[in-house]
């Protein structure tokens, strides 16, 4: 549905956008994960037709972004990362009149600003203005003003910054009621678990190129080796033979013991199974935790630094 | 594609209109106050020991106000409201974010722009017609001249906004400009009166060209250059919507 190849974006001398190439297929949430000034949304720009590019190609459905803004943006909906509504408008109006440049008929389309706005859990502020809505509140209506043409695309930039747990959760599931629904969805975020938990491919991208791409599960393969098994053993069993038996097993990487605290790092699951066994079998274990690497540390192995 | 383009535009012109009427408290003063007072002050108290040629002093006056209701009624509000799309809750993005191109979001703001001068326009008509008597002429080719008129500066509007990165900017301009340009094109005075070397600059001025246009209709005096007259002024306004477009791409889509 989307294909990028090569973009660039240069602002001046700077650049903002790198030589990015990514697909997003059609019926799938992709998800553009990366800190701030990455790029993200001088990408959903270009894709929208509110940039232009430098160089490269990026298509939508087929159709080059540079050449058919009109027949691409019938198909997308978009919710900015700064949203941008009339303040002299209340949000209904807003709504009303977004719908309107989709050429949208108004009986029709009345009834969708109502829906949006049930969605969104606001008809009790339909008269406001935006501006006097909380943050959370803005989010939600810019979700759902996105969704207001019914486009096959949907291009969401932080759907969920400066949310509240609660309300996350519910944007969480209406993307994923998106993707039942046959939607395309490309969404961006800071989010490592936002980005696990929605998205079936993900493009983390940093200073403007991505740097790594695949499912959720491949790119924590990529750290793979590196489980960490932590284990409290029974004081009274403690001792260095411990150690060294664990070091002989082939798979382990390393094992550091601090009295009766043991961390002990391995490269699959098969040795943690080996790890244990030989471990119950000699001593009393008080406590096990086994740490998986998260995209968090995937992010913070590829770049050598945390995300935020 | 024809039915589209207009679709689009209409959707602009309606939400402006929409902002227009809600806020019509507001703009009745511009609307109604305004050119009254003008009327009222020079009109019926100087204008009482003036006489131009042969001519009632508020006969001469009544067409000019016409012209700078017209004025005030497109470039005064575009203006504002581009600015304020463009620079400050811009919602300039929002809308290109939709299927609309440049074009039509400009053109359905100038549409706009003009509808609100004609609205204005047809009260101060009504009003000085009956409660004043000044006769007008032919009111429909002083409609065509509001139209090119409003959509000259509404087009101008459209071109300022998109310069100027600042509202207090925009009032200098407009103070500066616009201002002028409704006391010396022809409203309060005949430009004749005005000195040698200014008069060709003033003359060519489609403001100018309006107010002297409809003054011979609403005083009957004959004008054989009305439809060059026109088409001068909707040159220019087809050159200034131009700019204004071009501007108005560089400025938005980054
Ligand atoms: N209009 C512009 N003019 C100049 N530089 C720009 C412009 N827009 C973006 N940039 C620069 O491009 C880089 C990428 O910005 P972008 O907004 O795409 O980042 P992002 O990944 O969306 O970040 P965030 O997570 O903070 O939203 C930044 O360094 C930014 O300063
Ligand atoms: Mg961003």
């Amino acid at each position: 549905m989307i294909e990028v190849e090569n973009l660039v974006k240069k602002f001046g001398d700077a650049t903002a956008v790198d030589g990015i190439s990514f697909k997003v297929r059609k019926g799938e949430i992709f998800g553009f994960l990366g800190p701030n000034g990455a790029g993200k949304t001088t990408t959903i720009n270009i894709l929208v037709g509110l940039s232009l590019p430098s160089s490269g190609i990026a298509k939508i459905a087929g159709l080059d972004v540079t050449k058919h803004p009109i027949g691409i943006r019938k198909r997308l909906g978009i919710a900015a990362q700064a949203a941008y509504f009339d303040h002299h408008l209340s949000i209904k109006d807003n709504l009303f009149y977004h719908g309107l440049l989709y050429g949208l008929p108004r009986k029709e389309l009345k009834k969708r600003v109502d829906t949006a706005l049930q969605w969104s859990k606001l008809e009790k502020y339909r008269n406001k203005k935006f501006h006097q809505l909380s943050g959370g509140m803005q989010r939600r209506l810019v979700v759902a003003r996105a969704m207001l043409s019914d486009p096959e695309i949907l291009l969401l930039d932080e759907p969920t910054t400066g949310l509240d747990p609660q309300t996350r959760r519910q944007v969480w599931e209406f993307i994923k009621n998106l993707k039942e629904a046959g939607k395309t969805v490309l969404l961006t975020t800071h989010y490592m678990e936002e980005a696990d938990l929605l998205c079936d491919r993900i493009a983390i991208i940093d200073h403007g190129r991505i740097i790594a791409s695949g499912t959720p599960n491949e790119l924590k393969k990529m750290l793979d080796k590196n489980i960490v098994i932590d284990i409290t053993l029974n004081p009274e069993v403690a001792g260095d033979h411990i150690k060294r038996d664990l070091d002989i097993i082939s798979g382990v990487n390393y094992v550091r013991m601090e009295s009766n605290r043991i961390k002990i790092g391995v490269v699959d699951d098969a040795i943690v199974e080996q790890v244990l066994k030989s471990l119950i079998i000699r001593t009393k274990i008080s406590e096990i935790n086994i740490i998986r690497p998260t995209l968090d540390d995937v992010f913070l192995h590829l770049t050598g630094r945390e995300i935020r | 594609m024809i039915a589209r383009v207009i679709k689009a535009m209409l959707a602009v012109w309606e939400r402006e209109m929409h902002e227009y009427i809600s806020n019509l408290h507001v703009n009745a003063m511009r609307l109604a106050v305004e050119p009254l007072l003008f009327i009222f002050i020079f009109g019926m108290g100087l204008g009482k020991r003036v006489v131009i040629g042969d001519v009632n002093y508020l006969y001469f006056l009544a067409p000019g106000i016409l012209f700078m209701v017209a004025v005030n009624n497109s470039y005064m509000t575009i203006s504002m409201r581009l600015m304020i799309a463009r620079d400050w809750d811009k919602t300039l993005i929002t809308a290109l974010s939709a299927p609309i191109k440049p074009f039509e979001i400009v053109l359905g703001y100038v549409f706009a722009g003009v509808t609100q001068a004609l609205a204005a326009c047809a009260i101060f008509i009504v009003l000085m017609n009956y409660f004043l008597g000044i006769p007008f002429g032919s009111v429909s080719l002083i409609v065509l001249l509001i139209i090119a008129t409003a959509a000259f500066f509404s087009s101008l509007g459209v071109a300022i906004s998109m310069v100027l990165d600042n509202p207090h900017h925009l009032m200098v301009v407009t103070s500066l400009v616009v201002m002028p340009m409704s006391f010396f094109c022809g409203i309060f005075i005949p430009v004749t009166d005005l000195p040698n070397w200014v008069q060709p600059v003033i003359e060519a001025i489609p403001l100018t060209v309006a107010v002297q246009a409809a003054r011979a209709i609403a005083l009957s005096t004959g004008n054989p250059y009305l439809w060059q007259n026109l088409a001068y002024i909707i040159a220019f306004t087809i050159a200034v919507f131009l700019i204004g477009l071009h501007l108005f791409k560089k400025k938005v889509i980054t």
